[in-house]
Formats: structure tokens, sequence, C-alpha cells
């Protein structure tokens, strides 16, 4: 399969925007009814080619996240959850890893970029040489699957999540 | 039976006794207080980070060896967050709520910026590399030496001092290159308005990408402009690779190349490329080349922790014992003014605001912390590279307030 080929239709990502919405804190309880049922939404999914040079089309790609219901003017964090067996240079088992970062509004919305050393260090797992360039001879992209994410307030607390799932190229 | 449970009570009686009297001392076993070091051990400027952070460390084992302070012992929190500012925000947040968290050390000048507003709200102290504006808006983010552009505005002094010792009429010309970076450019942030204050002409500065490999255009451009001196910027290897270039252009020749703070080291720059190098002017607030390597602390702690010849000590090894010794010294003076249980950021802020004139063991110039003051020191030392050995030229020099002259 000649992915370059098939560049266009494998490789245009769109932005990825997710909307993650604040926690239900101070709403009011709904009266008595048969209880209401939340469908999640399917995780956004993100093409990941495994190999040089295609997975590079990730640095290119304008990923971040987006939220509301946060403090006025608050950092909020995102941060991946890292699933067990899965190996993030520096990063301690058990622990989350973080991605982006921004300061809500005065109307409590954020967009958080995920930045090229962010996507290096952590989607591609590779290292950064001292020089400050990349060293795509190190990138060793993350297993195939479905990645959470958490946007925290560093003030509130308060935190979203939402999901990415990233695929391999599709086949023939 | 009957004879054991009577045995029993007069055995719980004097264990109770024990615990109330022993119980003073038992906590002071338990006391300590965190430092939090937002770090860099395997990413860009690992280099350097990993020789400045194992300095504060080993000076904190040391001490906790020694007793601590009045009992109270340092916990060292070293997390490698390769350079990333979202990684570093992440780990702040996560080690925010540590117990008695006193001193956040943000190792970029980036990550400091994004952690600053977070440290200052949870009322801890901060330590930045050095960007001026910590001075011009003072807060709770101390700088570790002289700001940046006072380092700059210095190295115009001895610029302007060596073209008249050479015999030169008129002024030189002087080119600035470095990162693209908040770093890179913080530098001209006074150091310009303090060249042209001088009279000296800064020729058009060039800001390369990071990651660039080559900087032979940058450097042609500065040369066909007729520069004089080039300092160049960046964090090793970055500025020995620059001059490296220039050295292959034959620059280096004609040219009077200078670097900053995290200019070349004798392990790493210098080892790599000692004739390229040759002659180049280093500008320092923390002892180098030999002088640190025959320090009695530097070499006595690298000796006893890290069991290395001398050979490979890192410069900046020093630089983070200054670090230890700082926090050490506030500590004393917090726990004298609130004790411990009070002992809180607060408490450490005020201490450190109080550190001005604390020697620092020579390692660097005194500290000039003070209530109006958030510079590290005053001092810069200027060395040279010769037969890849970094040798003084100058003893401490006090830098010019360059951050004064430039609006932030």
């Amino acid at each position: 399969m000649n992915f370059l080929g098939k560049r266009m239709s494998f490789f245009i990502l769109p932005v990825i925007v997710f909307v993650l919405l604040a926690g239900c804190k101070g709403m009011t309880p709904a009266p008595a009814a048969p209880a209401a049922k939340i469908e999640e939404a399917p995780p956004l999914q993100v093409t990941l080619p495994p190999t040089l040079p295609a997975m590079l089309v990730i640095l290119k790609t304008r990923i971040y996240f987006a939220g509301s219901g946060y403090v006025p003017n608050e950092m909020v964090v995102v941060e991946m959850e890292v699933p067990p067996g899965v190996e993030i240079p520096a990063v301690k088992p058990g622990e989350p890893v973080g991605v982006a970062f921004a300061q809500a509004d005065e109307a409590g919305k954020f967009t958080a970029d995920v930045s090229p050393s962010a996507k290096i260090l952590t989607f591609l797992r590779g290292n950064i040489l001292p020089t400050l360039a990349p060293d795509p001879k190190s990138f060793k992209p993350i297993p195939y699957g479905i990645y959470v994410f958490v946007a925290t307030g560093a003030e509130s607390g308060r935190a979203s999540k939402t999901r990415i799932e990233f695929i391999p190229p599709e086949k023939k | 039976m009957g004879k054991g449970r009577w045995c029993f009570f007069p055995g719980m009686l004097v264990l109770c006794v024990f615990l109330i009297f022993s119980g003073g001392n038992a906590s002071a076993q338990e006391r300590f207080v965190t430092y939090l070091s937002l770090a860099d051990y395997t990413g860009a400027i690992a280099g350097l980070n990993v020789p400045a952070d194992m300095g504060v460390e080993d000076y904190f084992k040391d001490l906790n060896a020694r007793g601590g302070v009045d009992g109270v012992k340092v916990k060292f929190i070293g997390v490698d967050t390769r350079y990333d500012v979202a990684r570093g925000v992440s780990a702040y947040k996560r080690y925010r709520t540590e117990p008695k968290l006193l001193v956040v050390n943000a190792i970029g000048t980036p990550i400091g910026k994004a952690v600053g507003p977070l440290a200052s709200k949870d009322k801890l102290v901060q330590i930045v590399p050095g960007d001026g504006e910590f001075q011009a808006h003072i807060g709770r983010i101390f700088i570790w030496g002289p700001a940046y552009q006072d380092s700059f505005a210095a190295a115009m002094d001895w610029i302007a001092s060596d073209w008249k010792a050479r015999g030169k009429t008129g002024v030189p010309n002087v080119g600035f290159i470095s990162w693209d970076s908040a770093y890179g450019r913080e530098f001209l942030r006074g150091g310009k308005e303090y060249a042209e204050k001088i009279g000296i002409p800064l020729l058009k500065p060039e800001f390369f990408p990071p990651g660039a490999l080559d900087h032979t255009v940058y450097l042609t451009r500065l040369a066909s402009a007729g520069a004089n001196y080039i300092f160049a910027g960046g964090v090793d290897p970055t500025p020995t690779n620059v001059i490296r270039d220039g050295h292959k252009l034959g620059l280096t020749k004609t040219i009077q190349f200078l670097a900053d703070y995290w200019g070349p080291t004798e392990p790493v720059g210098v080892r790599a490329h000692p004739e390229a190098l040759e002659g180049t002017v280093i500008t320092s607030y923390y002892l180098r080349g030999e002088e640190a390597k025959k320090h009695p602390l530097t070499s006595s702690l690298w000796t006893k922790y890290r069991g290395k010849p001398i050979a490979d000590l890192n410069e900046a090894y020093g630089a983070g014992i200054v670090w230890g010794l700082d926090f050490e010294e506030g500590l004393k003076i917090a726990l004298k003014d609130v004790g411990y249980n009070k002992l809180d950021g607060e408490a450490m802020l005020k201490a450190y605001q109080k550190l001005a004139g604390f020697k620092r063991q020579g390692i660097t110039g005194p500290n000039a912390y003070s209530p109006t003051s958030r510079r590290g020191s005053w001092e810069i030392k200027f060395y040279r590279v010769k037969n890849a050995k970094v040798i003084p030229i100058t003893d401490w020099v006090k830098a010019p307030d360059a951050v004064s002259l430039h609006k932030f």
C-alpha cells in the first residue's frame, strides 16, 4: 500500500475541536422521572501513520482543546491519561502527562493548543536535541487506541474529559 | 494468667509516659520542607540542567546529613519536564500541594513564565533563570543571578574597554545572535538601550529558529555589516555551534565572539570544539573552568556524591549548589521568624528578601535579594577559552542596571 499515493485521503486531518462540557455542579436536580440517559459521543479519531515521513503530518495538524464553564482567567491544564503498559519517556507509570494549557477568558472559556514539542515528546514519544531540533530517528508513536484527555481548572479543580482515538492509516 | 494481666498495665503506663515525653523528638525527626525543581533531565537543555540539579540535590543531601536546619530536613523533588511547557505546568499542578512546599525552581524561561501566576497564587517562592521582567515587576519570582540584560550591558562595558585596550579609535560594531525565543530576545530588552546609552552601535540582531543546524547565513550578515564583536546566545551546545560556524567562515580571526551564561562549558562545548572556541569570551555569574573545579565546596560535594573525576565537573553544578545555599539560608531565617509549624511560602518569601549580602561562598557574587530586588546577584565575571580551558580574565565586576532602561 502506497501511503504517499493516498496521501490526500489518509493524511488530511481536520482541525480537531473538542468541546468539553463543564461539570453539572449547580444544576437543579431533575424531578423524579425515568433516569436520563447520556450517550457518550464516540471519540474523535486521529490518523497516526507509523512510519516516517508520513507520521510527521501530525506536526502540521492543529490539535486543540476547547471548553467552557471554568473560572474566569484561571489556568486550564490538559493532561493525557497514560494507559497501563504504555510507556512515555519521562512519564512515571500511573501519572498523566501534560499536553496543553491555556488561561480561561472572562467568560470561563478556554482554547488550548497542543504544541509541536508536546506532539513530539508525547504522541510521537521522540526526542528534541540540544539544538532544539526534533530528532525524527527517535520517534516511536504511541500505540493505537483510545486515550482520555482531562482538562482541569487550576483554581476551581473542575475537570472535564474527552477522548481521542489514534488510528492507523486506512488500509485499502 | 492473672499475674500476666497485672504486669501488662504497668507496661502500658510506661509506654504512654515514654510517648508523651518523646513526642517532641519524634516529630522533629519528621520535620521537613520541600523544594520542587521543574527540571529537564532528558530534553533539550539537560546538558546544563542535569549537572545543576545534581548540585542542588547533593547540597541538600549534605545538609540533611548534617541534621538539616534546626532539625528540619529538605525534601528535593525533581521532575523531568523535558523542557516542555505543558509538562512543566502539569507537573506543578501535581506537586503544588506537597507538604511544606516552599520554593519552585523553573528551569527554563517559558516554563517560568507559565508557572509563575500559579506559584504566585499559591504564595510560593519561585526562582527562574534571568528574565528582567521579574525585576521590573517585583513579585514572588526571583532570578538566579543578574538579569540577562544586565549581563549584556556588562558585556558592552567589557567590549568598550577591550576595544580601547586594542588601541582602536571610535566605537566598535557589535552583533547579537541567539535563539528566536523569549529567552533569546530578553538580553536586548534593556541591553539595546544600554548599548545606545554608551554609544555602541548594535547591528540588526539575528535570531535563528531553535533547531537551526547551521548559522552561516546569520553570521555572514553580521560580518558583512561590519561586526567587530558578536555576542552569541543559546544554551550550550548552541553557542558552541554558532561559533564553530563562525570559525568555518574564518570570522574568529577578525571578530571577537562572546557567549552568555549558558555558553560553552569545559566538558561539553570546549571539549568538542577547542580550536573553534579558542579566544571566545564567556560572560558568567557563576565560577567557570578551573575556578569551579577548585572551589572547596563544589569539588568536595562532587567528589563525595558523584565519585567522578573532577575533570568531568560541569560548571553548572556550582550554580545548582547556590540554589541550595540560598534555600538553606532562607530556611534559617524563616524558621527563626515564624517557627516550623507556621512555616509557609509567605514566610520563605520574607526570608528570601533578607538574603541581600549573603556571600554564597564565592561561587557567585553576593546574593542581592531584597524587598526591591529580585536579582540573585549583581556581579559578572569574564572568562576566555584558552587551550581548551576556561580561564578568568577579570575579577567580579558589577553589572549595570539595564532592566530599568526598558519599558516592560
